[in-house]
């Protein structure tokens, strides 16, 4: 399913950062940053393409910090509220005049980044992501298309989602990857199969 | 208000330019232009004030009068006569009425078929076009258009606005409800431009409903220190032309609209089941007769009896209806409650309906919900408080909400907030967050829907989708551009259409066209598409497009397109095994 790949029109960033009308410029793709997708969409193999990503997503902001809170400990209270003093800042209705172009980008921003947050399971593959340092930018074009499709494909996603993150885990399984926090992120079925995987 | 009807500002289709430019200085004003009655509400410095007419009323009933060469509308309309008299006048013939229903509406439309008893002239071919409207002026039919009528009495209200404010006024903030297409809210904005009313928000009824709620619990919070919790909210809205739901979570003065639904259901089509309850032969009274005096007569008399007995049927278990429609006709019958609540069943379930699909598209269940709102004239109805009131599993509804003012009151409070106005005490200290009522997205796979912009996203909001090529070497691809809930393309509303061009000649599923829409502050929907891959001097450039571009909601433009280029055109969402 599309929107489960990482996406070929990573320069759809920039479309987004070009806000409203005028964004005409920034729309256009720009081909080098377009390439980024094969290393994005072999993220979960790991590799070389891991520190170009890396690289590139020290320069981007996370979805934590967007909302101005820390990702340990944040409850779905704080996630809320912090949307809502985002909200407060940069809604169009309460923006100056003069600001209101770049206010509603980054509300759409803002938005993006409470809608990923405040749901459990989207959190938690976030978080997994940010921890693996690879795949998910915060503008991702990915996460974006994630959500543009989830209606028109509403079951297919559920079963690939299921099925890309299964892959996901099994190919860490095999890696025998040491990350910390896989254990918990992982599914029950999962778990049993990595014990089970241990113990033969 | 006997010279200048109304003057056409501008004829501009597009008002979203000066839409951007928030600088006017001027505080816009809330109206709620009802399907039976209207009101208007201003920010005053300290508070939101409903203004009253000439007779005290603060919602007005919402017709044009058309008496030969003076039109005069419900704001002003019959100054001093008695109500009855009144009444009598509105059912002649000569009165326009309920126009909120057929605005922006095609004569195959259900909702039209079933306004042709009304007691004036609506005609129609049924193949698509906008009815032909006419009130009865010296015995003659005098045409109208559904946009004309509103532009009277927005030019009214706005008069009694400027009256009272002693300047002129050109913002305001109107409410619809959360039925209406994207065409239908085009149609609301030309009459405003019609009346030299710049729309600087539309809102759904039940959100300006949760606005004015968010102010009363931030007012609570300043003075009872209480905590910041926040609180979800169902608002219910039903009126004489439509029906809405609202879910909101309020806290910290932010009203986060999290789901809204809405359906063209009201006190108009209560009033008609009840009507042809009364009189079986109903049906050919109105179809059968033509439009003559006496049969208008008649229907005007059976209107006014049936709306007199519903209202006492609030209070009462069972009333007694006696009206002698003329011409031998006549209604003598006892209802109750029960045959009235039996009589608008399907009414009744097309509410629970849309109150269950708000829910679970808020992912909430009635036991989340903190408080129920009902809002609007057909919510007194007992079987409809009752019903809302045990779906959301609750003993009583909020009780500091004025059930008829407090749409108007909201629309106010956004004027207010939009306008830049803030207030030292901290009362507009708010904010509304908007979500899209329907779907949007484009035809893709044959006369599948791709939904681009799914519904409730919140506003402002820009999403991108992927699509390819149906054929080998396409050229050309066209992007038909839909709102609405259905899974094929053509159960929704066509909004406009353009073609990609200069593809590159690469066989099918091999390029990459995105397809990107925007929803700015102003609510205005922009798409944008091109191809993005492959990559190269010829690429043509990306086109935006502002929607809708259609001047009328012409369905069969759809099929039109589908006669003429079949698959030719026909775009693909991409696939996954396609991407590298």
């Amino acid at each position: 399913m599309p929107h489960l790949a990482a996406s070929p029109a990573a320069a759809f960033a920039g479309a987004v950062a070009g806000g409203g009308g005028g964004g005409r410029a920034g729309f256009r793709p720009l081909p080098p940053r377009a390439s980024t997708r094969a290393r994005a969409s072999s993220a979960t193999a790991g590799g070389a393409a891991r520190t170009a990503t890396a690289d590139q997503q020290q320069k981007q902001p996370t979805f934590y910090d967007l909302l101005g809170i820390s990702a340990e400990g944040s409850t779905f209270e704080d996630v809320r509220a912090a949307y809502r003093r985002m909200a407060r800042k940069y809604h169009p209705d309460v923006s100056p005049p003069d600001a209101a172009k770049e206010h509603t980008r980054r509300f759409i921003q803002v938005q993006e980044a409470y809608e990923t947050l405040s749901d459990p399971s989207r959190r938690t593959t976030y978080d997994r992501a940010l921890a693996r340092g690879v795949c998910r930018l915060a503008f991702s074009p990915a996460a974006r298309r994630h959500d543009a499709s989830a209606f028109y494909h509403q079951e297919q996603e559920e079963k690939s989602g299921w099925r890309t993150s299964w892959e996901g885990q099994i190919s860490e399984l095999k890696k025998r990857s040491t990350v910390k926090d896989a254990e918990e992120n992982l599914s029950w079925g999962a778990q049993m199969r990595r014990r089970r995987a241990e113990q033969s | 208000m006997a010279e200048q009807f109304y003057t056409v500002a501008s004829d501009s289709e597009t008002t979203g330019d000066d839409k951007a430019q928030q600088s006017f200085p001027d505080v816009a004003i809330g109206i709620d232009i009802g399907t039976s009655r209207c009101s208007v509400a201003i920010w005053n410095g300290h508070q939101v004030e409903l203004l009253k007419n000439t007779r005290s009323q603060k919602g007005m009933r919402s017709y044009v009068m058309f008496k030969d060469d003076t039109l005069s509308a419900g704001v002003t309309g019959g100054a001093t006569k008695e109500h009855a008299h009144e009444e009598r006048d509105i059912l002649s013939g000569s009165a326009i009425f309920n126009m909120k229903r057929l605005i922006g509406r095609m004569d195959t439309d259900e909702v039209v078929q079933a306004s042709k008893t009304l007691p004036f002239l609506v005609q129609t071919l049924g193949i698509g076009v906008r009815p032909f409207i006419a009130a009865l002026v010296n015995n003659m039919w005098r045409s109208t258009t559904p946009e004309e009528v509103l532009a009277i009495f927005l030019l009214e209200l706005k008069a009694l606005v400027e009256m009272h404010l002693k300047h002129p006024v050109r913002n305001a903030v109107l409410t619809i409800p959360v039925a209406f297409s994207r065409f239908q809210q085009t149609r609301i904005e030309r009459a405003c431009a019609m009346a030299g009313l710049h729309v600087l928000r539309l809102m759904p009824e039940p959100t300006a409903v949760a606005l004015l709620y968010a102010q009363q619990q931030q007012q609570l919070m300043h003075d009872n220190m209480g905590s910041g919790i926040e609180k979800i909210a169902l608002i219910f809205n039903i009126g004489a032309g439509y029906c809405d739901v609202a879910v909101s979570a309020t806290a910290g003065g932010v009203s986060q609209i999290r789901a809204l639904s809405g359906c063209t259901v009201g006190g108009e089509d209560i009033l008609q089941n009840v009507m042809r309850h009364l009189l079986p032969n109903y049906d050919n009274l109105c179809d059968n007769a033509g439009q003559t005096t006496d049969r208008i007569k008649s229907m005007g008399l059976l209107r006014m009896a049936t709306q007199d007995a519903i209202h006492k049927l609030a209070s009462q278990e069972s009333t007694e209806i006696n009206a002698d429609l003329g011409n031998g006709l006549k209604v003598c019958k006892l209802l109750s409650r029960a045959e009235f609540e039996q009589v608008n069943h399907v009414i009744f379930e097309k509410c629970e309906r849309i109150i269950k699909q708000c829910l679970l598209d808020a992912k909430l269940t009635p036991e989340d919900i903190n408080d129920v709102i009902l809002v609007g004239g057909c919510s007194r109805i007992p079987k409809i408080r009752s019903l809302v009131l045990g779906l959301c599993k609750k003993e009583g509804s909020y009780g500091s909400i004025d059930d008829l003012e407090a749409a108007v009151s909201g629309a106010a409070l956004e004027g207010a907030i939009a306008s830049g106005v803030t207030d030292p005490s901290g009362s507009l200290d708010l904010l509304t967050i908007q979500v899209t009522p329907m779907n949007l997205g484009i035809r893709s796979d044959g006369d599948g829907f791709a939904a681009i912009i799914p519904r409730n996203t919140a506003v402002p909001a820009r999403r991108d989708m992927l699509f390819t090529t149906s054929q080998d070497n396409q050229a050309e691809a066209l992007v038909a551009v839909y709102e609405g809930e259905g899974k094929q393309a053509e159960e929704n509303h066509l909004l406009g259409y353009f073609k990609i061009t200069g593809i590159p000649p690469v066989p099918k599923g091999a390029v990459e066209i995105s397809v990107c829409m925007d929803i700015d502050a102003g609510n205005v929907l922009r798409v944008f598409a091109g191809v993005v891959k492959p990559q190269g001097e010829a690429t043509p450039p990306f086109i935006e497009v502002r929607m809708p571009t259609l001047d009328d909601g012409h369905g069969w433009c759809g099929q039109a397109l589908a006669k003429m280029y079949g698959s030719k055109l026909d775009l693909a969402v991409l696939p996954k095994k396609l991407q590298p």
